[in-house]
């Protein structure tokens, strides 16, 4: 968890099978960070990952909430392809709406704990993000 | 929501309960059942029921939850010309299923050779998450194994004949393009063919005791005649591939909803019409993802044949393991109904839950005439499974519909809180139940607790006459990613 109450929070009230949290941020850089170490959160203790390799990834969308929703299942997509658990996150957006980004994991087969359970894909089931007092807040659900 | 009770377990939602509805929504189960659904089944059944082109009712099954878009356990079909397509009513995992395949070993012929075969099991049949799967196809192959389906596997000695005839539409879908899958679905998908996954995915070795048989004639013809007979049952779907194919048609139709003017209210219930670019493409690419999905089941099941073999050292066909039937329980088909006394295609979507063919359908196979589609409905893995089969009233009642399980009732980390994985591992020891998992925090998960009481529902579907129970299969041993 951040500072100063920024973080995610996992909620268990949303839907029974899968999950769900959301993230306060002081900006949207952050918002997209901690929404990402949400996500990997679900699948394993991300203290256990070591970042060894890493991925860069550039995004383009008209919408803020869209490109979220692009960042976090381009990240699903390098998940399955690349073999990876991800931990570490970095994320620069710019204009309307341009996000770079650097992820950095260990490859699955590697990880002394095996993941509890795989991430399917986000979900636009309550999707949000919305600015409040002292910064962003984001609402996501991953299908499991 | 205000109802009403047409029939005995049929609870109708009127269009005049929400602005917008265009047909009424039906849900079925007990009063038990439905006082006990949470109020997400009942929102989302009447969103769907506002969908262009919706026919009759928009319908919940008894082992309904809360999903996205679409209820799981909902079932709503639509006009070609007039109505819609949308991924919200097909899930992600598109054309998970399950199937069950017989053998003619008895309980006391597996029980020393369990442990030995659970082992081989977890170790050819890859489970859990990032997990490379059995083949490696070229592109070319992959391509094929889109648009053929179960029939590819044929070709390549992963199945026989005789399989083909147990597959839902013999488990392949018309209409698959290629073409209309995205790069990033295409590598997502093409090295995981054979892989179980992980979650509520399993592959369990069951039992039949002769308890267990409701109706003896028609497991006999399934080949169930022997006291503690083994099955094998296994549920998972079109894996990273299907999930890619939803999520990039989620995104497109997101986009295209302002085009056709629809409105929802809910993102995940995004559709566009039917014949439409978008539409039509993401059916064609629906239909590869479901395809892919009955070649990954039908791989899985080979492994399975070369794993018993391995063990009691004879030939599959020695040990009877033939393929009893395999469904889809989260897809969207074209299939024909009477309308107003009138037979139209239909579009119908099922998510979470299973077509349902009554013993005078014309469209079983010659061996099912007579007796019914076989129903596989999967349990929790403490609490076993059921086999049912399809009764001709589903064909008015509920688009030939019924339920596909138990229906979660807890959530993951709940359940997690409520036992550790190791304890429940030794708990179902205790009860003969073999456990290997690749994840005890994901056994923990999926405890028998979480889940709705399987009987109640599949108590539900036999009096409301659109499914009759056939047997009752038991855990002995469950590899689960």
């Amino acid at each position: 968890m951040a500072q100063k109450g920024y973080g995610y929070r996992y909620l268990e009230e949303i839907i029974s099978g899968d999950a769900a949290f959301e993230v306060y941020a002081e900006d949207l850089d952050r918002l997209f960070e901690l929404s990402a170490e949400a996500m990997f959160g679900i699948m394993t203790d991300l203290k256990s990952i070591v970042a060894e390799e890493s991925e860069e990834l550039k995004l383009e969308s008209s919408s803020l909430e869209e490109l979220l929703y692009l960042y976090l299942s381009e990240l699903i997509y390098l998940k399955d392809v690349q073999s990876m658990i991800y931990s570490k996150f970095d994320v620069a957006i710019s204009g309307e709406y341009i996000l770079n980004g650097v992820v950095g994991g260990q490859r699955a087969e590697s990880l002394k704990q095996p993941p509890s359970i795989d991430i399917k894909a986000v979900t636009y089931y309550r999707f949000k993000i919305q600015k409040v007092a002292g910064g962003y807040r984001a609402v996501v659900v991953i299908d499991l | 929501m205000k109802y009403t009770n047409p029939g005995p377990l049929i609870r109708e939602i009127p269009v005049s309960e929400k602005q917008g509805m265009r047909v009424p929504a039906r849900l079925f189960g007990s009063t038990q059942i439905l006082n006990a659904m949470d109020d997400g089944v009942y929102e989302q059944v009447t969103n769907v029921a506002c969908l262009p082109g919706i026919k009759k009712y928009a319908y919940c099954m008894p082992d309904g939850h809360q999903g996205y878009g679409f209820p799981i356990g909902g079932v709503a079909a639509f006009d070609l010309d007039e109505g819609v397509i949308s991924p919200g009513g097909i899930g992600f995992d598109i054309n998970c299923g399950v199937r069950l395949i017989k053998t003619n070993l008895t309980e006391d012929e597996i029980r020393p050779k369990l442990k030995d075969l659970i082992e081989l099991l977890f170790h050819i049949v890859p489970t859990g998450v990032g997990k490379k799967g059995i083949i490696s196809p070229s592109k070319k192959e992959f391509a094929k194994i889109m648009v053929e389906g179960a029939s590819w596997c044929k070709s390549k000695g992963y199945a026989t004949g005789g399989d083909l005839e147990c597959i839902e539409d013999r488990g392949c879908l018309a209409g698959a393009d290629p073409g209309k899958i995205s790069d990033k679905a295409w590598k997502r998908g093409i090295d995981q063919i054979g892989t179980l996954g992980s979650g509520n995915h399993y592959l369990e070795i069951q039992k039949v005791g002769i308890a267990d048989i409701f109706d003896q004639a028609i497991a006999q013809k399934f080949g169930f005649n022997t006291e503690n007979q083994i099955a094998v049952m296994v549920h998972c779907g079109s894996r990273g591939f299907g999930h890619q194919v939803a999520t990039d048609y989620l995104v497109e139709f997101t986009r295209a909803m302002n085009k056709y003017g629809f409105r929802t209210g809910d993102r995940e219930l995004a559709c566009a019409p039917f014949n439409s670019p978008e539409g039509r493409d993401y059916f064609a690419a629906m239909a590869c993802a479901a395809n892919t999905a009955f070649v990954n089941r039908q791989v899985i099941t080979h492994r399975i044949r070369e794993a018993f073999s391995r063990i009691f050292d004879k030939g599959y066909e020695q040990l009877g393991m033939n393929l009893v039937f395999d469904v889809a329980h989260n897809i969207a088909k074209i299939e024909e109904f009477k309308i107003d006394g009138k037979k139209e295609k239909l579009l119908v979507h099922r998510k979470g839950a299973t077509r349902s063919l009554g013993p005078s359908s014309t469209l079983l196979p010659e061996r099912f005439r007579g007796i019914g589609q076989p129903v596989l409905v999967g349990g929790s893995m403490q609490a076993g499974s059921y086999l049912l089969v399809g009764m001709d009233a589903a064909e008015e009642l509920s688009f030939n519909s019924t339920v596909h399980g138990a229906g979660r009732t807890m959530s993951r980390t709940q359940a997690k809180k409520k036992i550790r994985g190791q304890d429940l591992l030794k708990q179902m020891n205790e009860d003969g139940i073999m456990i290997r998992t690749a994840s005890f925090a994901g056994l923990a998960e999926e405890a028998g607790f979480a889940y709705k009481d399987i009987d109640q529902v599949v108590e539900s579907v036999a009096l409301l006459g659109i499914s009759k129970p056939v047997l009752r299969l038991r855990p002995l041993g469950n590899i689960k990613g």
